[in-house]
């Protein structure tokens, strides 16, 4: 093989580092997933009607922190598929009773779902809550 | 083979039937690269981006959110890779291959590790990739891939820890040509490609004497010299063994254009070709040999068809009503073995009966002398512009209904990784084309595979026999509209996306 020039050695060091350091960020900085529901937090998610098809849903979330119901918060629902690729419907739910908050989520494609809790409680703290949501049907 | 009538020197075998240099398009002159497709740092600049990718995509495997519609190494292996590539080989030809980051490293390896050994005898074959790529196809399905984070960043990094392995090893570039199975796919499907690396002009090469294309540019022999050791490469040839002036088809190439970088009469290019055209002819070419009678390329096309049928079965309903089924059947409540069952039936037993069943009809009707083996090893390489096109069909689907997605989950990851939302909010309500319109697109990829079988059927029938041909191509072209029907009622069922065979 033919020597290579100091200056190409440089330049291929040069492209090395930036590419480990990009790699080291994307590693680094992946990680800050969403914050996760607090261990007191108690969350329960029911869908109507069941078994679920696609269509829309009436989701109904009630929270609660120490068995005391959660009031105040904002919530928003996040329904995914579990295959890449797939565009999210969410749903933004009003509160229908102390701690516990409805609205209508859309399921756009037969399978498996997740669903995703994005809470913002009244004092401030975010936190997020997925759950599965297997077997969506065909109508 | 030696099917009735055939004749190995008849005008019709590969070399002749490929059209005159002088009426073929040359893209990299098109494209203005005849030169710099020659210099080294050319497949580099194409193998970098897709390295710093790859790296990207392994960090967010590992690093990032583990739900696969937010996570880049999910959304980029199986809905824009996926999908690209197969565009990429209808509309120009073996591109990933050509820019494969795998690749890259392998280079980088080897200069640390140059390789010693040579590949097995045994092994210089299909058989190892035919059995990789059912590995890989049963893997997909067991372990969830396309829902599966982890689980793909763990394969992208077992690939690059496999071509290093084996590469290092084994001489040449025996990872590609005899264990990956993306090229193997890659290496089919180029087939259905309108281009083709070849010689420009044949009447320079049958002048040639020093074989560049293969042999590579090894450093000046210094003089007077007494010393035979091989001579230091400066550039190597094609190291999966096609000899240019002999190579006739995309089989086996992986447009890395070693061969055109080695050429010293600048005569190799990317030239246009029609598609399936190199599946028609018969006898021996470089590098492959006689296709018509390798049961191994065989094999490769049979797993390469009914592999694609299987893989777009094993996302509609129907498919997790039967496992629950044979589940509730046999006692089972796990999954392996019921997949086990499912590929052995998809892959084995229905292929077996299918073809042996129209090979048993086409020898029963032409009184042919050969074995069914034979008739089958001679027609199995017709299924493969159908299985392609239910591999576009499948990819395109989820190429096309979600290849906006990628926009949002990219901002997603910038706003984690550095804390600001530098590439903008991300944009959840960006998706793709409607499903009504991707399924019309479905239904036209899988009639140009259909079309395309029939061709290579008719091609195939009539170089056996003008006689025969209609009797013999009969059967055959029922067994593709039996596939094109399977196809089309897979394609036409609601995608349900599962990874719960079980209802668990």
């Amino acid at each position: 093989m033919t020597p290579r020039s100091p200056r190409r050695k440089r330049t291929v060091h040069r492209h090395g580092t930036i590419l480990v350091l990009a790699v080291a960020i994307v590693v680094q900085g992946g990680c800050q997933t969403p914050p996760q529901k607090p261990a007191t937090a108690g969350v329960t998610v029911t869908f109507n009607p069941l078994p679920l098809s696609v269509g829309d849903a009436q989701v109904t979330v009630t929270l609660t922190d120490e068995s005391q119901a959660v009031s105040g918060a904002t919530v928003e629902v996040e329904g995914n598929m579990n295959h890449a690729g797939m565009k999210p419907t969410f749903a933004t739910l009003t509160e229908v009773a102390p701690g516990s908050y409805r609205g209508t989520l859309s399921f756009t494609m037969a399978g498996d779902w997740f669903v995703l809790v994005n809470v913002v409680e009244a004092n401030g703290k975010r936190w997020t809550h997925s759950i599965e949501v297997p077997g969506v049907r065909v109508p | 083979m030696t099917l009735p009538g055939i004749d190995a020197h008849s005008p019709s075998s590969s070399q002749q039937s490929v059209p005159a240099s002088k009426q073929r398009r040359d893209a990299l002159r098109i494209l203005g690269l005849s030169r710099i497709s020659r210099s080294r740092c050319f497949r580099t600049a194409l193998q970098a981006p897709l390295l710093l990718v790859s790296l990207l995509m392994v960090a967010h495997a590992f690093g990032g959110p583990q739900w696969a519609p937010k996570n880049l190494a999910t959304l980029l292996t199986w809905v824009h890779f996926r999908g690209l590539v197969v565009l990429a080989l209808l509309f120009a030809g073996n591109l990933f291959c050509m820019a494969c980051p795998f690749v890259l490293v392998r280079d980088l390896a080897r200069r640390l590790h140059p390789p010693r050994w040579k590949w097995p005898k045994v092994l210089r074959n299909k058989w190892p990739a035919v059995f990789l790529f059912a590995t890989v196809l049963f893997s997909y399905e067991l372990f969830d891939l396309w829902s599966n984070p982890l689980g793909t960043g763990v394969l992208i990094v077992l690939y690059f820890v496999a071509i290093v392995v084996v590469d290092i090893s084994f001489e040449r570039a025996t990872f590609c040509k005899y264990v990956c199975p993306v090229g193997q796919f890659n290496f089919l499907s180029s087939l259905l490609s309108p281009w083709e690396v070849a010689v420009r002009d044949p009447d320079t090469c049958a002048n040639c004497r020093t074989k560049e294309c293969i042999l590579g540019t090894t450093a000046p022999r210094p003089e007077p010299s007494v010393d035979f050791q091989p001579l230091p490469i400066l550039q190597r040839g094609c190291e999966l063994g096609l000899y240019l002036p002999r190579k006739s088809g995309n089989m086996d190439c992986t447009f890395c254009l070693d061969c055109a970088a080695a050429c010293p009469h600048d005569n190799i290019g990317i030239l246009s070709q029609m598609p399936a055209e190199h599946l028609t002819t018969s006898g021996v070419r470089s590098g492959i040999g006689a296709p018509e009678r390798r049961r191994d390329l065989a094999a490769l096309s049979v797993l390469f068809c009914f592999g694609a049928i299987l893989n777009a079965f094993a996302m509609i309903q129907p498919v997790y009503a039967l496992e629950s089924y044979v589940a509730t059947w046999l006692h089972w409540n796990v999954e392996w073995p019921i997949l086990t069952l499912l590929f052995l039936f998809g892959l084995v037993i229905i292929p077996a009966v299918m073809l042996g069943t129209t090979a048993s009809v086409c020898k029963a009707l032409t009184h042919s002398p050969l074995h069914l083996s034979d008739i089958v090893c001679s027609y199995a390489r017709s299924l493969v512009p159908m299985g392609f096109g239910i591999w576009l069909a499948h990819y395109g689907f989820h190429f096309f209904t979600g290849i906006l997605t990628v926009i949002p989950v990219t901002q997603a990851a910038v706003a984690s990784t550095f804390g600001a939302a530098y590439l903008g909010r991300p944009a959840w309500q960006l998706g793709g084309l409607p499903e009504r319109v991707v399924y019309v697109l479905e239904l036209g990829f899988l009639g140009l595979g259909f079309i395309g079988s029939c061709l290579v059927v008719h091609g195939i029938s009539h170089q056996v026999s003008q006689q025969l041909a209609a009797k013999m191509g009969a059967p055959w072209y029922a067994l593709q509209v039996l596939l094109l029907l399977s196809a089309w009622w897979i394609m036409s069922q609601p995608m349900e996306m599962r990874g719960t065979f079980l209802g668990g």
